[in-house]
């Protein structure tokens, strides 16, 4: 039954490595988008579509907390790879908070002027 | 036939296995079980590799996996993609290392909850706001600028690399 469980272990090696190496070459060579990643809509009354695009606090602390806490475990995983590993529950409140952020920060940019102009 | 190399897969799938049963020693309960066995792997195998081989070659698009309806990249869909990578590897490493299924922590569901939430309600204020497709299209917000086909999810027949528009929930 080894020579299953051997087979089973390289189909997932090269399905896994075969999908993630497609999307990572695709995000290396643009094919797949990643412009105006740190970019965040604002309502613009000025603007034909109604909204333009402005440089996003919010979005540029979440990308960093994001890729943080994503080697964190990575590298858990790595060291110890009997289990998944425990994340410290500040991680998990900073990665929430984050969210909280960059959501907050986004409602504020698409609502509160579509409420104001509502409320004239 | 709309998908000859699904068939061509059940078919060697079938032959692999008629040939392991015959090829292995041991009673025919045995010989049964490894067949069934590694029928089902070599399958998910094919099939895995018929999709990765789709997307390599363009008939699946996935241009525009972290695009968002107001054009441009969509933080929560990279976040989503970012976790949905390092959980996969990590159960993929864990159950090389350890030759079992580990149980599942809370810890990696709050990680993938978090972002799914997050993406979630981020759909809700762009929804909320009225934010439509930079290109001008309503009905379909995913549509690249100028793909020039905004019926659907179906590929212009002749054209290489047409969108398959993913439909955003």
């Amino acid at each position: 039954m080894r020579s299953i469980s051997t087979l089973a272990a390289y189909e997932g090696l090269i399905l896994l490595a075969g999908f993630f190496g497609i999307v990572f070459w695709r995000l290396l060579t643009g094919r797949i988008g990643l412009n105006q990643l740190l970019e965040g809509d604002i309502r613009d009354p000025k603007s034909a579509e109604g909204y333009s695009t402005q440089p996003s606090a919010g979005r540029a602390q979440s990308l960093v907390i994001t890729a943080f806490a994503a080697l964190y475990y990575l590298l858990q995983v790595i060291h110890n790879p009997k289990g998944f590993p425990k994340l410290p529950n500040g991680l998990i409140e900073a990665l929430a908070g984050s969210q909280v952020v960059y959501l907050g920060g986004k409602a504020q940019a698409m609502l509160l002027g579509r409420w104001r102009d509502m409320l004239k | 036939m709309k998908n000859p190399e699904l068939s061509v897969s059940v078919i060697l799938t079938v032959v692999l296995s008629f040939v392991i049963a015959i090829g292995v020693k041991g009673d025919p309960t045995t010989k049964v079980k490894l067949a069934l066995s590694y029928g089902a792997l070599i399958l998910l195998f094919l099939f895995g590799f018929l999709i990765l081989a789709a997307i390599a070659s363009g008939k699946i698009d996935i241009s525009m996996l972290l695009s968002e309806s107001g054009g441009g990249a969509s933080m929560s869909r990279f976040q989503l993609l970012i976790f949905t990578f390092v959980i996969a590897l990590s159960f993929f490493l864990i159950v090389i290392s350890s030759s079992k299924l580990p149980d599942v922590p809370p810890d990696v569901l709050a990680l993938l909850g978090i972002s799914a939430a997050t993406y979630g309600v981020s759909k809700g204020i762009q929804a909320g706001g009225g934010l439509q497709s930079k290109s001008g299209t309503s009905g379909n917000a995913n549509l690249p600028a100028g793909s020039g086909s905004p019926s659907g999810n179906q590929p212009t027949p002749g054209t290489s690399g047409s969108p398959n528009v993913p439909t955003a929930p």
